[in-house]
């Protein structure tokens, strides 16, 4: 019986191994999967020699990082932001300004779904984009405040 | 151990409309099918080659989550690799990219492959078998996609790597929308199996 028990505890023992193992793997692809999207997001907002900076993380279904971009024209903020509807998915690049006014709106891909001609008309086309970017200017601004190089 | 005692798929009828279910919601375009299902058919055949060995390996009683467990993991490592590939083929994908999980489970001949012995009753190799069907799921996978994207929308959307994926006009209009909502995924997928259903039965297949 006793014997029967311990053999038992070992066998859920090497599970438990085994499973902590897949836990670290999927671990590691996670963080490959996040830096290759930090690199591809921070190049979509590298453009007319801004130089584009991490500025936060978010916790938002619709954009995970807001960056900060320094131009000649000044200090602006954007996010890759993924909009969707029933008919396909898009994913723009939002820039805003540090008092979170949106700057421009520019599509960067998307999935099965007629786009409107301008992507500003795209908002109208996704249910819920108004309010992810009302939450993205929401997020910038607190970045903003919180940022001691924000109004420079 | 009987087939019908094995494992970790219940009722094969019920797990395969269960499988079928999140490629109807990812498959609005050819490039979000093909990726879903070639991702599922990957998961198949990983898991067809682990099955016999793992069975001799962890208790009967274990199986079960075990191979749940190593699904769910194949299936949100193949989420990052999408990541990876294409940020807009992986948003479209959205929630349902760990639902390979169980797409990848639920093909019939995978339950047969953690049964003892490579090859099974028929003569053919269990891998073998599910190699195949997993090939055959992908096929139908992009080719639902396909359909679906080229009759609802007009267009074809490539599944290549990078953000912006390059798309074919078939026409100038949206011929029948219906079919890239859900809804209309499975009113083109009904059609599929009905059509499926008389070419078998045109070729002399019995079928139940």
């Amino acid at each position: 019986m006793a014997q029967d028990k311990r053999e038992r505890i070992m066998e859920n023992l090497a599970v438990a191994a085994v499973l902590g193992l897949l836990a670290l793997i999927v671990g590691a692809f996670s963080l490959a999967a996040d830096s290759n999207s930090v690199a591809a997001e921070r190049s979509a907002f590298a453009r007319d020699g801004s130089v584009v900076a991490l500025a936060g993380r978010a916790d938002d279904p619709s954009f995970d990082r807001v960056f900060r971009m320094r131009s000649a024209s000044g200090l602006s903020f954007g996010a890759v932001m993924t909009l969707r509807s029933s008919r396909g998915s898009a994913l723009v690049g939002a820039s805003f300004s540090s008092d979170g006014e949106l700057l421009e709106l520019r599509l960067l891909g998307s999935c099965a779904s007629r786009l409107p001609e301008r992507p500003q008309d795209m908002i109208g086309e996704f249910p819920g984009a108004g309010e992810a970017l009302a939450r993205a200017a929401e997020k910038v601004r607190a970045i903003s405040k919180a940022s001691p190089e924000a109004g420079s | 151990m009987s087939e019908g005692k094995d494992g970790f798929v219940p009722n094969p009828v019920l797990a395969g409309l269960v499988g079928i279910c999140p490629l109807i919601a990812v498959s609005r375009s050819l490039a979000e099918a093909t990726v879903y299902g070639l991702g599922a058919a990957l998961c198949s055949i990983v898991l067809g080659a682990v099955a016999p060995p793992l069975r001799s390996v962890i208790a009967d009683r274990l199986q079960a989550p075990a191979m749940l467990a190593l699904s769910s993991a194949l299936a949100l490592v193949y989420g990052f690799l999408t990541r990876i590939y294409s940020p807009t083929i992986a948003a479209g994908l959205w929630i349902y990219s760990p639902l390979l999980a169980v797409s990848g489970l639920s093909l019939s001949t995978l339950r047969r492959s953690s049964l003892p012995g490579r090859i099974g009753p028929d003569g053919q190799s269990r891998l073998g078998a599910v190699a195949f069907e997993a090939v055959m799921f992908l096929f139908s996978a992009a080719f639902i996609g396909a359909a679906r994207e080229i009759v609802g929308l007009g267009t074809l959307t490539l599944p290549v790597p990078g953000p912006d994926l390059p798309r074919l006009y078939v026409a100038d209009f949206a011929p029948l929308r219906i079919l890239v909502s859900t809804s209309g995924g499975f009113i083109l997928l009904g059609f599929v199996i009905a059509a499926y259903r008389t070419l078998a039965r045109v070729s002399g297949r019995k079928l139940p």
